[in-house]
């Protein structure tokens, strides 16, 4: 008897999405009331997701010269997510992964009703369907937004403005192992953690506006100030009683652990200023300067300049321009600036000191020790600088509107973490070094294809490709003390995952004239065949030329495959990416079509290396079923060994390229005889998302990031969420 | 624009909450302290002190612990454990960029950076507990001189760095053995003078005194360096080798259990013992180790808490048949955790049973209070210097001097209290040797040393060393050893394995190092920039 773990782990999930919103007002006070709430259970079991929001905007004049608005809204979003996506190998796989390892001949559940914990493969692997469903991991996050703003006119040109701002967030997680699955233990596990944080901004500007010249000037200065605070607190215990109170009752455990605490702080101060000059609404001049400092950096280098300048012309509106059909509007525009980044975390400029432990006997004795990462008192801002022309237009009477856009930008001093010799005490510090090159070009082009009174159809095609590229990595001295250039970071590993050995598998390099994300490991040319012997075989050790393994490219060419032999395999940075929608509209119905497309990119495929490799640590993929023996040479996958090392090979990286039909929407608006309750309009509407997909890519979906936003890791999947495919059925009605 | 009055209170405002602001940039961490505001009365230099031996721990560790461990010829992994990063070193697959001969590089460092910035901050410190500070500042000395002993054994010369200011020079170079040796020599005799006889329960700040070194582990320390210097070096320090051996033995202060295996229990914690210690509390895991993972038997559930572990570490066919039959070192017992065996070869675990292990005998000699419940929680305190070895190193020396008479005394009070069994028991092997017409000449005494160390050192990671350094006395030993007894370089047809690299005896420096400092050069074969004479092994 065998069970299909994914299929089981699978389920059709329903979402529902209501939203009422009321506005009106007068010429004194103008409002905005909205409440939203939309839940939605997750395509694998024991996953959901709720989100309920309530928003209200007023804006107001108290007399003709003050203007008042305030914005307050509040959110809350619960997530049930127990160990769906990302994770490792055997022990700390999770979600769709876990389900593929584990053994299908393995019933979930034994002859009394209990479930097996893990499946008897060599890397066991822990029984997904009862992390899912018996797992409790509640992620909550309350967030409190409001904004409060007065305008003050002292004079017709002369205008102050002073916005005070608070975004207040709680965050939970709730997060219980009971001893019914592996994660449990003996008696259950679990922790409980809350955050909250306050974000607090004040922002003033001053304006002033006032005919010079042939043109009118517009002039703006302002200083703002904003400040983070987040505190939290973990408290943990395993060996409960009873599993029934979850984790509301952690002082019943028998197992105490220490409990966690920690507080953040970091504030950013801005003076900016602004000029425009507008000269008959055909020449616009803008000159920009920001004066921005920001606590996370050293002592001595907390603040930053960046100014910027844009020039831009209506060329439509020239006179030369009225006497040609071919363009109905032709707008140019140039910019040129720098703008800083200071998103890193606060205290890596000092020298921090961290607790470790000792034992005596059984009495535990913390020490101060140095931790952290090696200091930076020179720590600075990351400045790019960019250049970036445009044209806009329209041609035959608006029926065609374009926009094109080219920019070239670079970007100093960039913010990157970088090994230093252990010798120093330290494995790592923030450093600002070297700098990369953005060059790229966007287009947006929109056809109003049919437009009649009855039928109309527009479409709108988008297009960017931006040329990545790192050019410099900074010096370091030699072994006779000279500055030479860095030509390449040391490779680093994924954040999360052990899926390459030996540990940590090194997947991603930086290198001088590549560009960011670009993944590292061995080129694989084939596989070993029984004739190749003697000369074809060019490793030093015969022997390593088995049938049925991996022959990969010696690059230094020194008859040994050595970690020098890796190579850059690959890059996540797409050549081009960009979407077409088409909108359609026949009388009373309506069609939307939005298709979108990355093409170039490379993805890593991490779940391979426990699937597709042949080494019988766990169930493995259909793939395997291809593998080589002497009679079934034709094939890339290689013999089964269990002893084959699980390295970047180039077979995991494979093209992350996509057509995908994103969503497809057919809407009717009712006709007035249909409209009910006293609406003043409504339409019902039919959407389906993620239709269909075109794509090479052998995992669940080539749109997966399982590392966040650092543009250093490329694209790997480590069983990320499958994406859904979802019909949505719905009413928008206005009263 | 004409000039408003009603602007001057506002410009006013502004410009006073201007000033203020800046003020907001400076950092102010709450959740830790920097090392300008630390390090400034007696309980922080004890503090700091403690941080030492808090990195001293990383030696306990998979990649420090297992490593030399699986590479001898006393141990080979378990034949079911599926990772090749796992059981790498049992085949001594390491090179510069991958395997973990190359981890304990940085873990030696992290103790070496503590133990600095004591001895740095340490002196400018006033405190009325003169007696703790002059202790601290001795401790400091021997975990430094301990740290970069044992970097020379492992990777021959390395940086010598013993200042912060040395170790924030971003390029240092590898310095000679020689020049890192007399470094260890004077923090060593520096350390014997300063630390105490015994400590007493308290280090003066209200902390238990157990596993902090005494002038026993500096003695024990600077026998061991003159043994390795001796044997390894090719330098005739046997004489001093003896002497700082005898000056633990004349001591009085340390003696051998009567029970071999009581010596590694948790509930003796600090017996005579047991000379220098990791102290593992078992309470949480942050002082725990993670023993029952290599040792447990995989039998009774792997690392799912049902009292098992990886079963990493077995004795090699060889190691097991070696034991004179009736040695209770080489005991098996068939009662899971109620056996008092050296090894365990079946019975049950906490839950899950095996008539016979699937694998042969594990050992069974770091027993935890809690019989493997929880494998994160490890009590046992890891031995690096037994009274033993004091006794062994003297009668290597002794032999290696000419006195075999003196060397197989020694020898024997070794094999006298392995006769005593579980405390009381009389058996007959291993018997002294010499009375079974055993040949004493110097050879032979120095074959049995071997032997006897193999034995009695059991699974405390030093097997390798002796491996490497008798083969300098007598090349070949440490291939032929390999090749002889550990079933990775098995050289039976049809399968013959490869063949032991001789470079690997060296552990290559971390290309990871070389890459963010290329002023390193790195040991022969494993590629890289050659090293300056003196550096590395002749």
């Amino acid at each position: 008897m065998t069970y299909n773990y994914p299929a089981m782990m699978l389920r059709t999930g329903l979402q529902a999405n209501q939203g009422i919103s009321l506005s009106g007002g007068d010429q004194k006070l103008r409002y905005l009331i909205s409440g939203n709430f939309a839940r939605q259970q997750g395509i694998e079991i024991g996953s959901d997701f709720n989100r309920y929001s309530v928003r209200l905007n007023l804006d107001g004049d108290a007399s003709s010269r003050f203007r008042w608005g305030s914005s307050l809204s509040m959110t809350r979003v619960a997530r049930n997510a127990a160990r769906v996506e990302n994770g490792s190998l055997g022990n700390s796989a999770n979600g769709i992964q876990a389900a593929m390892q584990f053994a299908p001949f393995q019933a979930p559940k034994d002859s009394t009703g209990n479930w097996i914990k893990t499946s008897p493969s060599t890397e066991p692997v822990p029984n997904p369907i009862a992390n899912a469903l018996e797992e409790t991991d509640l992620n909550t996050t309350s967030r409190l937004l409001g904004s409060v703003f007065g305008e003050l006119a002292l004079s017709p040109s002369l205008k102050l403005k002073g916005t005070l701002g608070g975004n207040f967030q709680f965050d939970g997680i709730h997060f219980f192992a009971p001893r019914t699955i592996l994660d449990g233990g003996n008696s259950g596990r679990g922790w409980m953690y809350t955050g909250q944080g306050r974000n607090l901004t004040s922002e003033n500007t001053i304006t002033y506006a006032r005919p010079l010249g042939p043109g009118n000037l517009d002039l703006l200065g302002g200083f703002s100030v904003q400040t983070w605070y987040d505190e939290s607190v973990t408290a943990t215990a395993a060996g409960f009683p009873t599993d029934f109170t979850n984790v509301y009752n952690l002082g019943s455990g028998s197992q105490l652990y220490p409990p966690a605490s920690g507080v953040s702080e970091h504030a950013l101060i801005s003076y900016l200023g602004r000029a425009n000059y507008n000269v008959a609404d055909k020449y616009l001049f803008t000159l920009t300067g920001r004066r921005d400092g920001s606590s996370v950096f050293g002592a001595n280098h907390k603040w930053g300049f960046f100014p910027s300048g844009a020039f831009a012309w209506r060329i439509g509106d020239e006179p030369f321009m009225q006497h040609q059909s071919l363009f109905s509007d032709l707008k140019l525009r140039l910019s040129y600036g720098a703008a800083g980044n200071q998103a890193v975390d606060p205290y890596q400029s000092l020298s921090q000191l961290s607790v470790g432990w000792v034992a005596s006997g059984t009495t535990e004795i913390p020490a101060m020790t140095l931790g952290g990462l090696m200091p930076n008192p020179d720590l600075h801002w990351e400045q790019k600088t960019e250049f970036n022309a445009g044209l806009d237009g329209a041609l035959l009477d608006d029926r065609i509107a374009f926009s094109l856009d080219v920019y070239r930008s670079k970007t100093r001093d960039l913010l990157l973490l970088v090994g230093v010799p252990v010798t120093t005490g330290y494995s790592q510090q923030l450093q600002n070094i070297g700098s990369i090159q953005n060059n790229g070009v966007e287009l947006s082009l929109t056809t109003v294809n049919i437009s009649r009174p009855n039928v109309t159809w527009r479409s709108t095609l988008t297009l960017s490709h931006n040329a990545n590229k790192v050019l410099d990595l900074g010096t370091r001295p030699d072994s006779s003390g000279r500055a030479v250039p860095v030509l390449q970071l040391p490779p680093f590993s994924p954040r999360t995952g052990n899926f390459f050995d030996p540990p940590p598998g090194d997947v991603y390099v930086v290198r001088v004239g590549e560009a960011l994300g670009s993944i590292y490991g061995y080129q694989v040319t084939g596989l070993w065949q029984r004739g190749d012997t003697g000369a074809a075989c060019y490793l030093t050790d015969k022997t390593a030329c088995t049938p049925g393994e991996y022959k990969i490219a010696d690059l230094n060419r020194d008859g040994q495959i050595t970690a020098n032999d890796r190579t850059i395999l690959g890059n996540s940075q797409p050549k081009f990416y960009g979407g077409l929608s088409n909108t359609l509209t026949l009388g009373r119905f309506s069609l939307d079509a939005l298709l979108n497309f990355v093409y170039g990119n490379k993805v890593i495929n991490a779940g391979n290396a426990y699937g597709c490799l042949d080494i019988m640590q766990a169930n493995e993929r259909t793939c395997v079923l291809d593998h080589w023996d002497s009679t079934h040479t034709n094939t890339m996958v290689p013999r089964p060994n269990r002893d084959r090392t699980r390295s970047l090979y180039s077979t995991f990286v494979e093209d992350g390229s996509y057509l995908r039909l994103q969503t497809l929407t057919l809407g009717y608006d009712l006709p007035a005889g249909l409209l009910f309750g006293g609406a003043a309009t409504a339409r019902v509407y039919v959407t389906g998302q993620n239709l269909f997909t075109i794509t090479g890519y052998t995992g669940f979906d080539p749109d997966v990031n399982s590392q966040g936003g650092d543009p250093r890791y490329g694209l790997i999947d480590i069983g990320a969420y499958p994406r859904s495919r979802v019909w949505n059925v719905g009413v928008r009605a206005t009263f | 624009m004409r000039y408003q009055p009603s602007l001057t209170p506002l410009v006013l405002a502004v410009g006073l909450s201007l000033a203020a602001c800046s003020d907001l940039l400076v950092e102010n961490p709450k959740g830790f302290t920097t090392t300008d505001t630390f390090f400034k009365t007696g309980a922080d230099l004890n503090s700091g002190t403690l941080a030492i031996y808090s990195a001293l721990r990383g030696f306990e560790g998979q990649s420090n612990w297992t490593t030399p461990e699986l590479a001898s010829d006393q141990t080979r992994a378990d034949n079911r454990e599926p990772n090749a990063g796992t059981y790498g070193p049992d085949r001594l697959t390491w090179s510069a960029s991958s395997g973990r001969a190359i981890v304990p590089f940085g873990t030696h460092y992290a103790v070496i950076t503590e133990a600095n910035l004591v001895l740095a901050k340490g002196p400018g410190i006033q405190t009325s507990d003169t007696l703790t500070k002059a202790y601290n500042l001795a401790e400091a000395k021997l975990l430094r001189g301990y740290a970069y002993l044992r970097l020379t054994k492992m990777y021959d010369g390395v940086p010598l760095l013993l200042t912060p200011e040395d170790q924030a020079n971003p390029s240092p170079t590898r310095a000679t053995v020689e020049a890192v040796h007399q470094a260890v020599i004077k923090d060593l005799t520096e350390a014997k003078a300063g630390l105490p006889v015994a400590w007493s329960g308290d280090d003066g700040y209200g902390n238990p005194t157990q596993g902090r070194v005494t002038k026993g582990a500096a003695e024990m320390a600077l026998a061991d360096l003159y043994l390795w210097r001796s044997s390894f070096m090719g330098k005739n320090e046997w004489q001093l080798a003896s002497d700082w051996a005898d000056s633990v033995i004349a001591s009085g202060l340390w003696s051998l259990n009567d029970d071999y295996i009581k010596t590694f229990l948790p509930s003796n914690k600090g017996n005579p013992e047991e000379i220098l210690v990791i102290t593992n509390s078992g309470v949480v895991d942050r002082t725990s180790n993670i023993f029952q993972l290599f040792y447990y038997p995989r039998d009774w559930g792997l690392d799912a808490g049902q009292g098992g572990g990886w079963g990493l570490i077995h004795p090699t066919d060889w190691f097991l048949n070696s034991y004179l039959p009736g040695d209770y070192r080489g005991s098996r017992g068939f009662e899971g955790y109620k056996t008092d065996s050296a090894y365990v070869a079946g019975g049950c675990g906490l839950t899950i049973c095996a008539d016979t292990l699937g694998d042969g005998p594990m050992p069974y000699k770091y027993r935890k209070s809690d019989n493997g419940a929880t494998w994160w929680l490890g009590d046992v305190d890891v031995p690096l210097y037994r009274y033993a070895e004091a006794l062994l190193i003297y009668a290597e020396a002794q032999n290696e001097l000419g006195n075999t008479g003196v060397a197989v005394q020694y020898l024997n009070m070794i094999r006298a209290r392995a006769r005593k069994g579980t405390g009381a028991q009389a058996r007959t092997q291993p018997h002294d040797y010499g009375t079974a017409g055993e040949a004493m000449d110097k050879l032979s005494v120095r074959d049995a040393i071997f032997m006897e160390r193999a034995w009695e050192f059991a699974f405390e990671a030093k097997r390798w060393f002796d491996l490497v350094r008798r083969d300098s006395e007598e090349p070949g030993y440490w291939k032929n050893s390999l090749i002889a007894h550990d079933p990775s370089f098995d050289q039976t047809p049809p399968n013959p394995k490869p063949l032991p690299d001789e470079y690997k005896k060296r552990w290559p420096i971390p290309q990871a190092q070389i890459d963010a400092n290329p002023a390193l050069c790195q040991n022969p074969g494993y590629g890289g920039t050659a090293c300056p004479p003196g550096v590395t092994a002749p």
